[in-house]
């Protein structure tokens, strides 16, 4: 048997490398490990630690190839294989550490801890087959329980994650079952992660009635951990056993102990209608069900029940729970759902009810997300009246103005009340606006609106001064609410005044309320729809937005960092996404191993689960291509020569498996039907999304295949055709194929607050793809020329036609960053009402024009594109002349003075073409830079000015 | 009304709402994980009838010797909007009750000393300042760091109060353990 330990003497000359490694002194470990070496050149441990201290020095090469040659040595003992895991961690090859101990459990059998590591390394890999045979000699060998149970989660995993199901439910899940029951009849079960597998198993199986015996029965003993313990288990097993009786009984109990418990009251209400529709099933015609309906002793005691939990509910005199009253509305919903309209009277009218609690719980930020789904029982008269009486209900429970100086414990009793009352009247507001009473508005009266709110906002902040910062300020939301006035003005008339004015009004907002992540969240999409993108850098930044919100939240601002050319804050957003998901595929691996050494199967599945999830991010896949692309053409052969950038593999992308992480309600949304952001509009823009993308990574693999050629023909010196160029022709077609429905994409725009406008329309309106698909066409005729002299005539005609279209576009630049549009900033209300709204948005920035930068960057984008591969076809002309001037050695003395093919001509004249966009394209961008600069002397800083200050005439 | 379930892995795409609130630390994803891998029981999640995440709390059960077995809170979230309903009340509640289950002696917690919203709410529920912990949390932006209240709670388990008696009221982070 091999050895698994080192000796005393090797291993205190290794102890020192350890230490230096730890302290990051990695050369000086090198170092010592030579010495090490020199002594005991076989030492596979003083390798390893080599091989360590050169990665972390950056010379990955090196450090790789010695790792190969330890990994062939087949190591044994424990040092080493440690910490050539270690090293395999580090270098995201995981997938080594399975080969490394399949050879030390073949060296070293019956070693239960190398096992072990081989289990745990299958584990990363998803070899669940592997990881079942593994599990199960370690059990064999070292008769465990938690070793059996990993190999029966091992056959458990690949039930689960098989396509054939006939293999799950015929072989996997018996055997699995078999097994635990074996153990079970041995008496030999510990634990109660034991039982829960054996649960699931059941479970999987659908065999529930033999989950009830279990739970019921000794094993249900060990239940204790989770919420509710045994009792909330076996009622799990009652609901998919469909025990609707016992189901009812239970919660009916539930309730009544703890009334403010969701779970309980949605299992109740599900109990009910089962049993409900059970008796209704013997009954087949209308007449029949309505007068069933009105005399069923169940549907009357489950009426009373609830009334019974209001009662009791309502003769709490300090503090109620909204739990009956919530329960009362979805009991009603069901009933209309299912009996149309009878017996509505049992409650009292659904608006009735809907104000009944609004009354109790409107001081309450939540109220109205809890009313919304019951607005709907509202027909469109009644929702008139609601909101009617609502308004009475709300003024009349609106104080006087506190006044004068009063007694500290009561002022601090009247700032209490005065702040749920504001909150009562941002209900009634979001109310009306949920129900589409702004939409009816003018844009004046929604201006005049707006002012109000923003006088509310101000007259509230004294009753709202004792809060800590941190904590969430009623009064914020008339600014939002404000806000939200400003952007509905502006998508009704297009005019960017009132977006200038929306940002103000959150500025303003943010000014008194720096930790609202809301207002932050909409102040970014009000500057990035204006085309400024400076603001927002800070803005994201001091939300905190790290690790999983990355992924969620991120398309707030990496669609805009890029399109509107922010590249540098660009670079740092998508590298700190890219490490998320790196760091997240690490950790999510190492946590499923402790799931393992913890005995929590049932979370191994989640956790499968979870990491596909992130694995198929979209975000992830945007964030990748956006920066490979951009690094191109931002830094190609300008900051270090473009083959350097090209040494990342391009991995295809599932665009049918992609999956869209944004969280796109973290705004909560009041809107009017119309303007509300709804699931149908999610996915649209997801499938906008996902041909951006298909845009970008089609631009990316032909712009490699294009720029790899160049690096094969300088560095090799040969395979013109068996190299990567030889799958552009494939790549244009398929490019061409895609462009041709892309051109076809309907675009709509959304809601301001809804996804981001996708980036597929201007690029259309530029032309970008037609453009491009023409440039890789020209480049692949140009780099086949050789070999097709055929292609000759006509090689130019593709280049011509992109060049002009980009022309064309940058032609449109022409008009400037200033537009004249008019803007109507007349007064919109009286003296007496002014508030910030009304000072006048200032020239510098008032006509910018929001699509200029992000056109312009368009452009750039293009030219930059084109120049970068145009210019790498250099090579090819190179190669011609060189030819040439070996013919013309050749052929000394002879007067035949051969002249340059014509097409190389065509080439030159190709580049002064771009030199001249080029030229064109500075001249742009420095008007205006001047443009902004004069402007901006008149601006002398714009600032949030209080009232006063407004006042006095500047 | 509040439905509560085990905390699972994509409620961590869910939470944003509940965790853009600036005393709530976004942790590590592997920190979430080592959690719900670890002590599934002690990670649970508050959600509204409408399906958004309300609040959660996240804790473990520790400790080198039976006396010193106990729970902890690492981490009680709710979203602004649901405040004031005593829902980390409810929270506390549950996990207070697994640590019982577990034959804790106690429920420790950490807060910071400026955070007096939490500080009395914890002190309602029966929780008791046990020690201050000095510079405990570390301020990014170059501020003085920010002392800890260690908060305790004896379970029944801690028949004589044992657990909340302590010589040293003030200690420095090195001397935790």
């Amino acid at each position: 048997m091999a050895s698994t330990v080192l000796n005393a003497v090797s291993e205190r000359r290794l102890r020192p490398i350890y230490e230096l490694l730890d302290n990051g002194n990695y050369k000086k470990a090198c170092h010592e490990t030579e010495k090490v070496l020199k002594k005991q050149k076989d030492l596979i441990a003083a390798k390893v630690l080599k091989t360590i201290a050169l990665h972390r020095m950056g010379k990955e090469e090196e450090a790789f190839d010695l790792s190969n040659e330890i990994a062939m040595e087949a190591p044994t003992d424990e040092n080493s294989l440690q910490g050539l895991s270690l090293y395999y961690k580090e270098i995201h090859r995981t997938d080594l550490i399975c080969p490394l101990y399949e050879n030390a459990v073949r060296l070293c059998p019956g070693n239960e801890e190398y096992l072990t590591h081989l289990f745990m390394a299958y584990v990363r890999h998803e070899k669940f087959q592997e990881m079942q045979r593994v599990a199960m000699l370690l059990y064999k060998q070292h008769p465990k329980n938690p070793y059996l149970f990993w190999g029966i989660m091992g056959i458990v995993l690949q039930a689960e994650n098989t396509t054939d199901k006939n293999l799950a439910t015929k072989m996997y899940l018996p055997l699995a079952e078999k097994m635990v029951e074996k153990h079970v009849t041995a008496g030999k079960i510990e634990a109660e992660a034991e039982v829960k597998l054996y649960l699931m198993i059941l479970d999987l199986m659908g065999k529930h009635e033999k989950a009830l015996e279990v739970v019921n029965g000794e094993l249900g003993g060990k239940l204790i951990s989770d919420i509710g313990g045994r009792p909330a288990a076996l009622l799990e097993v009652q609901k998919k056993l469909e025990n609707w009786e016992f189901v009812n009984e239970e919660n009916k109990k539930l309730l009544k102990q703890k009334p403010d418990v969701w779970n309980y009251a949605l299992d109740y209400l599900d109990s009910l209608f089962h049993l409900l529709d059970i008796e209704r099933g013997s009954l087949n015609e209308e007449n029949n069900f309505n007068e069933w309906a009105e005399t069923s002793t169940r549907l009357q005691e489950g009426i009373q029940f609830i009334l019974n939990l209001i009662t009791e509910e309502n003769a709490l005199l300090d503090w109620k729970r909204r739990g009956p009253y919530l329960l009362r509305l979805e009991m009603l919903k069901r009933m209309k759902d299912r009996f149309g309209n009878l017996r509505d009277s049992c409650f009292g009218p659904a608006k009735q009810l809907c104000l009944e609690y609004a009354l109790d719980f409107s001081p309450k930020p939540f109220c109205f997300s809890d009313l919304k789904p019951y607005i709907s029982l509202l027909s469109d008269e009644e929702k008139i009246q609601f909101l009617a009486e609502l308004k009475d209900q709300q003024s009349s429970l609106t104080s006087s103005e506190m006044n004068g100086v009063c007694d500290e414990n009561l002022k601090s009793e009247i700032m209490k009340k005065k702040a749920k009352e504001i909150q009562r009247h941002v209900f009634t507001v979001e109310a009306a606006r949920y129900l589409g009473e702004h939409e009816k508005l003018s844009s004046s009266e929604k201006f005049i609106l707006a002012q109000d709110f923003l006088q509310k906002h101000e007259a509230g902040l004294k009753h709202v001064a004792d809060r800590p910062p941190t904590d969430a300020c009623p009064v914020d939301s008339y600014c939002v609410l404000a806000a939200r006035l400003m952007m509905d003005i502006y998508s009704d008339t297009g005019d960017t005044l009132y977006l200038w004015r929306c940002a103000y009004v959150l500025e303003y907002g943010i000014q008194h309320s720096k930790y609202n992540y809301e207002m932050k969240l909409m102040l970014i999409k009000v500057y990035c729809t204006l085309g400024a993108f400076s603001p927002c850098a800070d803005l994201y930044d001091s939300m905190e937005v790290k690790h999983m919100q990355q992924d969620t939240l991120g398309y707030t601002v990496c669609r805009h960092v890029v399109s509107l050319g922010h590249y540098h804050h660009a670079s740092q957003v998508f590298q700190m996404a890219r490490n998320f998901y790196t760091n997240n595929n690490k950790e999510s691996l190492e946590c499923l191993i402790t799931c393992f050494r913890n005995g929590t199967f049932y979370k191994v599945s989640e956790f499968v689960k979870y990491r596909r999830r992130i694995h198929k991010s979209y975000h992830a896949a945007y964030v990748q291509t956006e920066h490979l692309l951009m690094d191109l053409f931002t830094q190609g052969d300008i900051d270090q020569p473009v083959t350097a950038l090209l040494t990342s593999d391009i991995k295809p992308i599932d665009y049918n498996t992609l999956v869209d992480n944004r969280d796109l309600k973290v705004v909560s949304d009041v809107s009017s039907k119309e303007k509300r952001v709804s699931e149908g509009m999610i996915k649209k823009s997801f499938e906008h999304e996902k041909n951006w993308l298909a845009f970008r990574d089609f631009l990316l693999r032909c712009m490699y295949s294009v720029l790899i050629r160049d690096q094969d023909q300088t560095h090799n010196g040969c395979c013109c055709h068996c190299g990567p160029e030889s799958i552009l022709p494939t790549l244009i077609a398929q490019f061409e194929t895609f462009c041709s429905t892309l051109y076809k994409s309907d675009i709509e725009d959304y809601p301001m607050l809804g996804p981001n406008t996708t980036r597929i329309k201007l690029s259309i309106e530029s032309n970008y793809p037609r453009m491009m698909l023409l440039v890789f066409k020209f480049c692949c005729d140009f780099i086949n020329l050789k070999s097709n002299p055929d292609l000759e005539s006509q090689l130019f005609n593709n280049l011509t036609s992109a060049i002009q279209l980009l022309q064309e576009y940058v032609a449109t630049c022409k008009g400037g960053i200033y537009s004249n549009a008019n803007h109507d900033e007349t007064d919109q209300s009286n003296e007496s009402s002014k508030t910030g709204l009304n000072q006048s948005v200032p020239d510098a920035i008032i006509n910018i024009n929001p699509s200029f930068v992000e056109r312009l960057v368009i452009c750039t984008e293009m030219f930059s594109i084109c120049v970068l591969l145009i210019t790498r076809l250099k090579t090819v002309v190179t190669e011609v002349k060189m030819d040439l001037q070996r013919q013309k050695r050749r052929k000394k003395g002879k007067q035949t003075n051969s002249p340059l093919p014509a097409w190389v001509s065509g080439y030159q004249s190709a580049i002064s073409r771009y030199n001249d966009i080029g030229d064109a394209l500075v001249g742009e961008v420095k008007k205006m830079k001047q443009d902004v600069e004069e402007r901006m002397l008149d601006l002398g800083g714009l600032e949030i000015k209080d009232k006063e200050e407004e006042k006095t005439p500047a | 009304m509040t439905l509560y379930r085990p905390f699972t892995c994509e409620d961590m795409l869910k939470f944003n709402r509940v965790n853009l609130d600036p005393l709530t630390e976004t942790y590590a994803v592997g920190f979430y994980l080592q959690y719900l891998a670890k002590w599934p029981e002690y990670f649970m999640v508050a959600e509204s009838p409408g399906g958004d995440i309300m609040g959660y709390i996240m804790g473990k059960v520790e400790g080198r010797t039976s006396d010193d077995w106990h729970g902890h809170v690492t981490a009680l979230s709710v979203s602004s909007e649901y405040r004031r309903i005593r829902l980390a009340a409810e929270l506390m509640q549950h996990l207070e009750d697994v640590s019982e289950k577990k034959k804790a002696m106690f429920v420790d917690l950490f807060v910071r000393k400026s955070n007096q919203v939490a500080v009395k709410m914890y002190e309602k529920l029966g929780y008791i300042v046990y020690r201050t912990v000095l510079d405990y949390y570390s301020s990014p932006n170059g501020e003085a760091d920010e002392d800890a209240y260690d908060m305790r709670k004896p379970t029944s388990w801690d028949v004589n109060r044992k657990s909340i008696v302590t010589e040293k009221k003030v200690i420095l982070p090195e001397e935790l353990n």
